[in-house]
C-alpha cells in the first residue's frame, strides 16, 4: 500500500476541504507534517484512523466505555456553530496505491448543534470505496462497508495497523513484559507470516478431535456386549427346549404305539373285542363331529368379522330413523349438491335446457328459494351420506342376528353331542377295565399310557409357549443388536477418524512450530541488525541483541546474555520497537506498508533521531511524520535534508478558535521555529 | 400423504398391542385390525363408556377403515356420542378420537370376561387351543340380548 494524498473536509480542526499530498515517490519518500502542540497532528493521524478502519477514536484517547462506544466528535465545531440546527458532513477521503492499481476511499459522518449547543453525532459512517482507471477517471467500485472493510483488511490488516500507524511515544508499549503485550508481538508475527491459516487448521483439528471424542463417548455404551451375551443364553435355552420337544416328540411316539398294540390285544377278546370296537366307533364319531365343529368355528370367525354390526344393530336402527326423520322435516341436505345447484344459478341454464337468466326472475327465486331452505350452513353432505350407509348397513344387518344366533345353537349342539359320545366312550372304557384279568392290565396299562400321552403333551405345550417367547425375545433383541452393531461400527470409524485427525494434529503442530520458530529467529536476528543501526555507541555498549523468546516476549540481551529490559530508558525501548517493526517489514518480504509516526522522536536523544532520520527512509517504503516543534528543529531539519529522502513538509497554522490550516511549505527552504532542545 | 385431520390415526394402549397382533394374523379370528377395533368400539359405545388408551400405540389410519361398514359405525357412534350434533360428521380426527376411547374400554371388557384368564406377560398363551370364536361369540350374543332389553 502506498499512500498518495489525505483529503479532510471539516474533520476535527480542518474547516472546509483540505489536502496532504503524500511523498511518495522514492529516494523522496518521507512527508513531514509539522506543528506545535494543540494544532491538529493527532487529528492527521485520526483521520487516517477514521477513514480506513471507521474508528471514532484512538487507543490513547482515554475515554470512559461508554464515550467509547459513542466516538469523539468528528465534525470540525465551528462549521457546526455556523450551521445550529443543520446537519454537517465530516470527510476524509485517502488516495492510495496497491498492487498497481489506484483507489480512493471516501469516509463521511454528520453531526448537528442542537441550539442549547449540544452536538449530536450519528452512530454510524458512510464510506464508498473508488478506483482510478488507466484514463485516470475514479469511479465507485464499492459501498457496502462489510465489503471494503474486508478488502482493507486485507490490504492493511487492522491488527497489524498499531506497527505502521502509530504514536511515537506509545510504541515502546511493545517492549513491556505483559501479557497483553506478548499476545500483540505474537499476533504480529502470526499476521505477517500468515500464520493464522495454520492456526486456524490447528484449532480445526483440536475441535475435530473432541467432536469425535464425544460422539465415541456418547456411542460407546457396552451394551451390545449385554444383548449379546443374553442373545447366547437365549439360543441355548431355545437349543434345550427344542431338544426337549425332539425328545418327547419321540416319546410320543412311542406311547401312541404302544397304547395302539394294547388296544390290539385287548380287542383280540371277543366280547371285548366288541366293545373295544364300538369304542373305536365312538371315538371316530367324536373326531368326526370335532372336525365339524372347526368347521363352524372358521364359519363363526367370519360372522365375528361383522361383530360390529351386530353389536351397533339398534344404534345402526335407531339413528338410521332419527335422520329419515330430519330428512323429512328438511333438516338434512336433499340429495342434489349445493355445489350443483349454485353451479345451475351461475350458468344461467337448468340442466333440461330452461334459462336461468335475470329474465327468468321466478325460476331463479325459486332455486334460491330452495338453497336457503335445504342447505343450513355448517352441514355438508355428509349427514345424507350416512344416512345412506346406515340404510345399507340395516339392510345388511337383517338376518345376521338369526345366522349369527344359528352358528352358536349348532355349536352348543355339536359341543352337546361330542360330550355325550366322549360320556359313552368313558363308560365303554369303564366296561373293558372292568373284563377279565388280562384284559383289566391290559386296560389298566394303557389307562396309564394314555395318562402319560396327555402328561406329555402338556408338557411339550408348555415347552412350545416357552420356546415362542423366548424366540419373540430373541428376534426383539437382535433388531435391537443389529442397531447397537451398526453403532459399534461406527464407533471403530471414529476411532480411525480420531487415530488419523490426531497424527494430523501432532504433524502440523510441529510444522507451525518449526515454522514459528523459525520466523522469531529470523525476526530477533534483524531486529538486532536494525538494532545496530538505530542505535547510538553507548546503547550498543549495553545490548548485544534483541532476542523474541519462546512466549513471544520482546527483550534485550547483553553482552553477557542477561535480560536487560527492564533496565533501558524509554528511548532505548522506543528503538528496540522500531527496530522489531522494521524487522516485520524486512521478513513479510515485499510488505509495502506507509510508516506513518505521530510523535516520532519525542522521547529520542539526538544521536537516536539521527539515526533514524538516515536509516529508515532507506527501509520503509513511506515515511510519514507528524512532529511538534520541539522534535523537529533545524538540527532534525538539516540532517533529514541530507539523506535526500525528504519530499512533503506540510505546516498545521492555527486560523482561528478550533480551526487549523494545512500549509504546504518548501523543503529546501522550510526552516523550523526551534533551533534545537539539545 | 395425507394431513392426519383428514387421515387421523387410530390408537389402542400399548397392553393391547399382542393381543390385536394375534387376533388379527393371518387365518386368525379377525381379516383386519379395523374389524376388531370397530367391534371393541361397538361394544364400548354399547357399555356407555370412553376411555382413554394409555402408553398409546398407532395401529392403522382412517384411510384403511371400510367405508361402508367401520367409517358408518364410528361415525354413527360418534354423533351418537356428542348429543347427535350433525356438525361432528364432518370431523374425522374427533370422531376417530371418539373411536379410540370407545375401542380401549370395549377391549378392557373383553379381557375382564375372557382373556384375562389366558394370558401370561401381556401375551396370550396357546391360542390355538382356545376357543376364542365360541367365547367371543357368546359374548357378544349376551351384548346383544342386553341391548335388545335396553
Amino acid at each position: 500500500m502506498k499512500l498518495h494524498n489525505i483529503e479532510l473536509v471539516n474533520f476535527r480542526q480542518f474547516k472546509d476541504r483540505q489536502t496532504i499530498d503524500i511523498a511518495t515517490d522514492s529516494p523522496r519518500n518521507v512527508s513531514v507534517i509539522y506543528g506545535e502542540n494543540g494544532r491538529g497532528k493527532t487529528g492527521i493521524f485520526r483521520a487516517l484512523m477514521f477513514c480506513l478502519y471507521g474508528d471514532k477514536c484512538l487507543s490513547q484517547d482515554e475515554l470512559s466505555g461508554e464515550q467509547k462506544k459513542e466516538g469523539l466528535n468528528l465534525v470540525n465545531e465551528v462549521a457546526l456553530k455556523e450551521n445550529v440546527g443543520t446537519s454537517v458532513a465530516a470527510q476524509v477521503a485517502m488516495a492510495f496505491s496497491h498492487q498497481g492499481q489506484t483507489f480512493r476511499i471516501v469516509r463521511s459522518i454528520d453531526a448537528l448543534m442542537k441550539t442549547d449547543g449540544a452536538i449530536v453525532q450519528s452512530q454510524g459512517s458512510r464510506v464508498e470505496l473508488q478506483q482510478t482507471d488507466v484514463t485516470g477517471n475514479t469511479q465507485p467500485i464499492e459501498t457496502d462497508p462489510d465489503k471494503i472493510t474486508a478488502l482493507i483488511q486485507e490490504i492493511l490488516n487492522s491488527r497489524l495497523r498499531d506497527y505502521f500507524l502509530f504514536d511515537g511515544e506509545r510504541i515502546e508499549r511493545l517492549t513491556r513484559n505483559t501479557k497483553e503485550r506478548r499476545e500483540e508481538v505474537r499476533q504480529g508475527i502470526r499476521a505477517l507470516l500468515d500464520l493464522d491459516a495454520m492456526e486456524l487448521a490447528i484449532a480445526g483439528l483440536k475441535s475435530l478431535i473432541s467432536q469425535i471424542e464425544k460422539e465415541i463417548s456418547h456411542k460407546s455404551t457396552g451394551e451390545l456386549q449385554r444383548v449379546t451375551t443374553i442373545i447366547a443364553d437365549l439360543n441355548a435355552k431355545i437349543e434345550k427346549l427344542e431338544n426337549a420337544q425332539e425328545l418327547g416328540s419321540q416319546e410320543l411316539k412311542r406311547l401312541v404305539h404302544k397304547i395302539h398294540e394294547i388296544s390290539e390285544l385287548v380287542s383280540e377278546n371277543k366280547e371285548t373285542a366288541d366293545k373295544e370296537k364300538k369304542r373305536q366307533e365312538l371315538l371316530k364319531n367324536s373326531q368326526d363331529l370335532k372336525v365339524e365343529r372347526d368347521a363352524l368355528k372358521r364359519e363363526m370367525a367370519g360372522y365375528l368379522s361383522k361383530g360390529a354390526q351386530l353389536v351397533a344393530s339398534e344404534l345402526i336402527e335407531q339413528l338410521r330413523e332419527e335422520l329419515e326423520l330430519r330428512r323429512h322435516k328438511g333438516e338434512l341436505p336433499p340429495n342434489i349438491r349445493k355445489e350443483f345447484v349454485e353451479n345451475l344459478l351461475d350458468s344461467e341454464r337448468c340442466i333440461c335446457g330452461t334459462s336461468l337468466g335475470h329474465d327468468h326472475q321466478q325460476e331463479r327465486e325459486c332455486l334460491l328459494e330452495f338453497i336457503k331452505k335445504h342447505y343450513t350452513p355448517g352441514l355438508g353432505p355428509e349427514s345424507l351420506d350416512l344416512l345412506l350407509s346406515l340404510s345399507r348397513l340395516s339392510s345388511a344387518n337383517t338376518g345376521l342376528a338369526d345366522q349369527f344366533n344359528r352358528l352358536l345353537t349348532n355349536n352348543k349342539k355339536l359341543g352337546d353331542e361330542i360330550l355325550e359320545l366322549e360320556s359313552k366312550i368313558k363308560l365303554l372304557s369303564d366296561e373293558l377295565q372292568e373284563g377279565g384279568t388280562n384284559i383289566d392290565d391290559l386296560i389298566q396299562e394303557r389307562k396309564k399310557l394314555e395318562e402319560d400321552k396327555r402328561k406329555l403333551e402338556r408338557e411339550m405345550d408348555r415347552q412350545a409357549d416357552d420356546i415362542v417367547r423366548a424366540q419373540n425375545e430373541r428376534e426383539d433383541l437382535k433388531k435391537k443388536s443389529i442397531v447397537l452393531e451398526k453403532q459399534q461400527s461406527q464407533v471403530n470409524s471414529l476411532v480411525s477418524r480420531r487415530i488419523l485427525a490426531e497424527q494430523t494434529l501432532e504433524e502440523l503442530e510441529k510444522i507451525y512450530n518449526r515454522f514459528a520458530n523459525a520466523a522469531k529467529e529470523k525476526l530477533a536476528e534483524k531486529s538486532t541488525e536494525n538494532f545496530a543501526r538505530l542505535a547510538d555507541d553507548e546503547t550498543k555498549k549495553d545490548i548485544k541483541k534483541i532476542s523474541i523468546d519462546e512466549n513471544y516476549m520482546l527483550d534485550v540481551l547483553n553482552w553477557s546474555g542477561q535480560r536487560r529490559l527492564g533496565e533501558i530508558s524509554a528511548g532505548q525501548r522506543q528503538i528496540v520497537s522500531l527496530s522489531f517493526i522494521m524487522a516485520l517489514i524486512q521478513v513479510a518480504g515485499n510488505l509495502e506498508v506507509p510508516l506513518f509516526m505521530d510523535t516520532p522522536f519525542g522521547r529520542l536523544s539526538g544521536i537516536h533521531r539521527d539515526h533514524l532520520l538516515d536509516t529508515i527512509p532507506k527501509m520503509a517504503s513511506q515515511w510519514i511524520l507528524l512532529a511538534t516543534d520541539t522534535e523537529f528543529t533545524e538540527v532534525e531539519a538539516h540532517a533529514l535534508r541530507q539523506t535526500n529522502a525528504w519530499g512533503k513538509i506540510y505546516e498545521l497554522v492555527k486560523e482561528g478558535e478550533g480551526t487549523t490550516r494545512i500549509v504546504e511549505r518548501d523543503v529546501h527552504q522550510f526552516t523550523p521555529k526551534r533551533k534545537s532542545i539539545h | 400423504m395425507l394431513e392426519s385431520t383428514e387421515n387421523p390415526m387410530a390408537y389402542i394402549s400399548k397392553r393391547w398391542e399382542s393381543l390385536y397382533d394375534v387376533l388379527c394374523k393371518r387365518d386368525s379370528v379377525f381379516d383386519q385390525m379395523t374389524n376388531l377395533f370397530t367391534l371393541c368400539a361397538a361394544i364400548g359405545h354399547l357399555n356407555g363408556e370412553e376411555k382413554a388408551p394409555i402408553d398409546k400405540k398407532g395401529i392403522f389410519r382412517w384411510s384403511n377403515l371400510n367405508s361402508e361398514t367401520d367409517v358408518s359405525i364410528l361415525t354413527a357412534m360418534a354423533w351418537d356420542a356428542r348429543e347427535r350434533d350433525l356438525s361432528i360428521l364432518a370431523d374425522k380426527k374427533r370422531i376417530m378420537e371418539i373411536a379410540c376411547d370407545y375401542a380401549e374400554s370395549g377391549m378392557q371388557y373383553l379381557y375382564d370376561n375372557f382373556f384375562e384368564d389366558y394370558m401370561q406377560d401381556g401375551q396370550l398363551l396357546r391360542p390355538e387351543k382356545l376357543d376364542i370364536e365360541l367365547n367371543l361369540a357368546q359374548i357378544l350374543e349376551g351384548l346383544r340380548q342386553k341391548q335388545s332389553v335396553f
